[in-house]
């Protein structure tokens, strides 16, 4: 009973020691800085709470049993309402334990600000993506080319994510890469990470925005630089990403189109856009916030230093 | 005539709203047919429908309670049923059904079961704790009871007439707003709270007013029990949090019905300043809930430990603190919306701040116990129950507090798994415990201890069960509120989930039970002493059932737990000398105005503006005639009042 009662704290360190699926458990199998710092701070915390709750639990089950009244104790005293020795430490060990964890929570929440673009001078590459009922459109304005429901991105090298929506607020996530944040209409969000080595992810909705936005998921795909830029290129010409699934491929994607694509629908394949109008991000936003102006990205030392 | 009602809002449509429609319209017949079965239509009226006695009151609330709770966890288990079905296939909820069904189970837990539970314990205790004869406003506190069951009564007709919200209990727009949600089911939502808002609001002042005015002479502020404290600062918090969530959802209602712009995406709406207001209110009103949990935890504590609290002034201090630091921590439930790391490190660290004072009152409890006789009477089950439960939801709570850890754990069902991990163990164990702790005082007989106790394990083990592999399978990345599953790996655990659900099925019967067999065995455990429990605070030196008037003189406070310090002494309490009391003369008016409200928000969410007007006309007309009603109190005179002193129930009435 004990144990299952300790379930999350035994559970989340089984979990983290024994080195679950990837599939199933990819919090707790991170790539690239974000992912890996807020496991790392998972694990710690997990384990100053388990210092202190573990003898908590044990000395109320046991206290209480060691002082039934059919025992007996010769120790009864009721008027035992004061203890220096024992307010101290009830007063210290709840206080040490929080002066420790908020140092962290500092310390870590600025280090993991979703604002601060990764790498110092190098300028992040941008994409650009728009949250729509129930799938996501990324937009690539560098390359000039769209995708649905599929996220490509360059490994060893710094990517801000813009984000908004239309017309709901919800929240990307994709699990053990880059933890949530809300992409909401009329408004500007970010993103930011680093990803090391090519791999696959899953991205989603993790915030409810009507029935079927469990549906909203994307695939994520993580290649090496010099396979990004042939990918770019080769989306450009409506060509697939190799070992993926096959995409729809549109001509190009303005206003016009966005007006037919925005248009709630429910398991969406993926499709490519070949090109795109140049301003539509900005455009998006400003159906919403007309006096929207979208500002240039900076890199990790400029954000430093404006803040 | 009947607005945008239509046949269409009948519940022909489906068979699971049907039987949903079917099971309430059928429960809510046979309670009146057994009424009129049992000829106690007259009873009930005199006694509870008319009351303006604060103990009667409390017990309408709780009965209010636990009807909710049986219809709150009826969703459920719909929802735990229908995640794992969905597994396989597509589950057997249709439609939008199961986003009905997981925004009526908040809505109803929060607003309509714990809330009225909160209400009702306080109702019934707080005045008997003072040594007071009633709250200080009874009209007023019938009214709250009266709207707050109208406002009930909203949430469940919605599924018999038109449908529920499908935006969560917490409504975000833009999602909740017109444009992508215009039909009745937002509207029962807006106005459930809207009324109950107001309902809540007033209970709050009455509980302050109470506490600072009617306090037995004697009683200083640091001699009132720790439950008394708990209730002062949890109804200071109602009144400074309840407002802003009556203004959100009254604006988000003004955005639905004449298109205004406050929480919309454009025309200078902004929708994250409902968040804002929201959490606002919400963060604060899980310490509401919680403070007078844990202020009966330190009652039951004490009694059954046979000493004083430890700590009393710690205690005292902690409670203040919490009071304070929980109406600063609000921006914690959404840190991801993207404010600076400087803001979201600053809530993030208040949040924390809150464990210290909680880990105190944990300590405080076990060293009450140390050194103590501790009798394992079922209360006392819940509250260990509760202390060994409540750790892990708090030590999950810190870590959403930790700002990146909260980034990928925010929206998940490890946050589900959190917040029931306060609720259940926190909020719920202690309603629970205060329930079978007074009872015998409201009713004269004691519950049974066997069911009590089969209760208990039904709900530990069903909450463990339940919620354990939800936190795993917030890890996992599973978000809350997801109607059908993607990933089959996520079965085994949800399998696990739904079987504590039916364990918590079991805790919920085994409750009905007891409460059965202890009214069949009444007569054998009858508490004739009014003290069943060797307790220590005022409410145990009168009879159980006390009479109308509580206490026929008046006690004199000398002391901290000044009735167990005179039984320890071997001494009788001190009193004023008795006389006449006055009462106040029951009065139907406050139930006409809560029916209105009813009739009132009914009418608003079908537009159907001349009944509308009527029901807004018909409360306007209670409150002006009501104000106009000179001769309000009856006087009980001296004579009776001190038959009532000899005779154990007391002839002036009790609580039969």
């Amino acid at each position: 009973m004990r144990e299952i009662r300790r379930g999350p704290v035994v559970g989340t360190i089984l979990v983290a020691t024994s080195g679950c699926s990837r599939a199933s458990m990819p919090m707790l199998n991170p790539e690239g800085y974000v992912g890996r710092s807020e496991f790392e701070l998972l694990v710690i915390t997990t384990a100053i709470m388990a210092l202190v709750l573990v003898p908590v639990i044990i000395g109320t089950l046991w206290i209480a049993w060691r002082y039934r009244s059919s025992a007996g104790r010769a120790d009864y005293d009721p008027d035992f309402t004061d203890s220096k020795l024992i307010s101290g430490v009830t007063i210290f060990v709840p206080l040490i334990t929080i002066a420790a964890l908020g140092t962290m929570t500092w310390i870590y929440t600025h280090r993991l600000d979703p604002y601060r673009p990764l790498g110092t001078t190098e300028r992040p590459y941008e994409i650009q993506a728009v949250s729509l009922d129930y799938k996501w459109l990324f937009i690539y304005p560098e390359a000039g080319i769209a995708t649905v429901n599929q996220l490509v991105a360059p490994s060893g090298q710094p990517v801000t994510i813009r984000l908004t929506s239309d017309p709901m607020m919800t929240s990307i996530f994709i699990p053990g890469l880059i933890s949530q944040i809300y992409a909401m209409p009329g408004m500007e969000t970010r993103a930011n990470f680093l990803a090391e080595n090519p791999e696959q992810r899953d991205g989603a909705n993790a915030m409810y925005s009507g029935p079927g936005f469990e549906n909203q998921r994307f695939v994520t795909h993580i290649l090496a630089p010099e396979d990004f830029a042939a990918w770019t290129k080769g989306a450009a010409e409506g060509k697939s990403l190799e070992g993926a699934e096959a995409a729809k491929v549109e001509e190009r994607l303005d206003m016009a189109y966005y007006k037919k694509l925005v248009v709630r629908s429910d398991g969406d394949p993926i499709t490519y856009f070949k090109s795109v109008s140049p301003d539509l991000f900005q455009d998006i936003v400003r159906l919403y916030m007309p006096q929207y102006h979208m500002s240039s990205l900076p890199t990790g030392a400029e954000y430093m230093g404006a803040n | 005539m009947l607005g945008r009602l239509t046949y269409d809002s009948l519940p022909f449509y489906s068979i699971i709203a049907f039987g949903g429609a079917a099971i309430t319209v059928g429960a809510g017949l046979a309670v009146i047919g057994l009424i009129t079965w049992f000829r106690l239509w007259g009873w009930l009226w005199k006694n509870y429908l008319t009351t303006l006695d604060h103990k009667r009151i409390g017990i309408m609330y709780i009965v209010v309670a636990l009807v909710m709770l049986v219809r709150g966890f009826i969703d459920a288990l719909m929802m735990r049923g229908q995640q794992m079905a969905s597994a396989s296939g597509h589950g057997f909820l249709e439609g939008d059904h199961f986003q009905q069904v997981f925004s009526a189970h908040g809505t109803i837990m929060i607003f309509f079961m714990a809330t009225p539970f909160m209400a009702g314990l306080v109702n019934f205790v707080l005045p008997l704790q003072l040594g007071a004869r009633d709250v200080a406003f009874p009209f007023m506190n019938a009214l709250s009871f009266w709207l707050t069951a109208g406002a009930a009564g909203l949430v469940l007709i919605s599924l018999v007439i038109g449908v529920f919200s499908t935006a969560g209990w917490v409504g975000y727009p833009p999602y909740s707003g017109v444009e992508r949600n215009p039909g009745v089911g937002v509207d029962y939502w807006v106005w459930a709270l809207f009324i109950s808002g107001f309902a809540t609001t007033m209970t709050g002042i009455n509980f302050v007013v109470t506490i600072l005015k009617h306090r037995a002479p004697g009683m200083a502020y640091m001699r009132m029990p720790i439950f008394v404290w708990t209730v002062l600062c949890s109804s200071l918090i109602i009144l400074i949090a309840f407002p802003a969530l009556t203004v959100a959802v009254a604006l988000l209602g003004l955005d639905r019905l004449f298109l205004t712009h406050f929480f919309t995406a454009d025309h200078g709406g902004n929708l994250m300043n409902f968040t804002n207001l929201f959490w606002m209110w919400g963060h604060p009103e899980v310490y509401l809930l919680v403070l007078p949990a844990f202020g009966v935890f330190s009652e039951v504590v004490a009694t059954f430990s046979g000493k004083k609290i430890y700590g009393y002034s710690a205690m005292v201090k902690a409670t203040v603190i919490i009071m304070f630091v929980s109406m600063l921590v609000w921006l914690h439930h959404f840190f991801t919306m993207g404010a600076s790391a400087t803001v979201n490190a600053v809530f993030g660290i208040a949040t924390m701040i809150i464990g210290v004072p909680t880990g105190l009152k944990i300590f405080n409890w076990m060293f009450t116990m140390y050194r103590g006789r501790v009798r394992f009477h079922v209360s006392m089950y819940w509250t260990l129950g509760f202390m060994v439960l409540f750790v892990i939801g708090g030590a999950t709570g810190v870590m959403h507090a930790i700002v990146p850890v909260d980034y990928n754990t925010h929206n998940t069902a490890f946050l589900v798994a959190h917040f029931h991990n306060m609720l259940v163990p926190g909020v719920l164990f202690g309603y629970v415990a205060g329930y079978m702790y007074w009872f015998p005082k409201a009713f004269g007989f004691t519950l049974n201890q066997k069911w009590g106790i089969r209760a208990f394990w039904g709900w530990a083990i069903g909450f463990t069960l339940a919620f354990m592999p939800l936190y795993a399978l917030g890890l996992m990345g599973l978000p809350r509120r997801t109607a059908n599953i993607y990933d089959p790996s996520f079965l085994p655990l949800l399998i696990v989930a739904f079987i504590g659900a039916l364990c918590v099925l079991f805790g919920i019967v085994a409750l009905l039970v007891q409460l059965y067999v202890s009214v069949r065995d009444r007569a054998q455990n009858r508490d004739l002493t009014g003290d069943p429990w060797d307790g220590r605070s005022l409410e145990w030196s009168i009879p159980s059932p006390p009479p109308a008037f509580n206490f026929a003189r008046i006690p004199i406070v000398d002391q901290l737990d000044a009735f167990a310090e005179a039984k320890r002494a071997g001494r009788k309490l001190q009193y004023e000398p008795a006389g006449p009391v006055d009462l106040p003369v029951p009065t139907i008016v406050p139930m006409v105005m809560g029916v209105s409200a009813f009739l009132l928000g009914f009418a608003a969410i079908w537009y159907m503006w001349w009944l509308f007007v009527l029901s807004f006309l018909v409360m306007l007309g209670a409150m002006i005639g009501r104000s106009f009603v000179d001769h309000n109190e009856f006087r009980v005179p001296q004579r009776e009042v001190e038959a009532g002193l000899r005779t154990a129930a007391g002839r002036a009435g009790g609580v039969q």
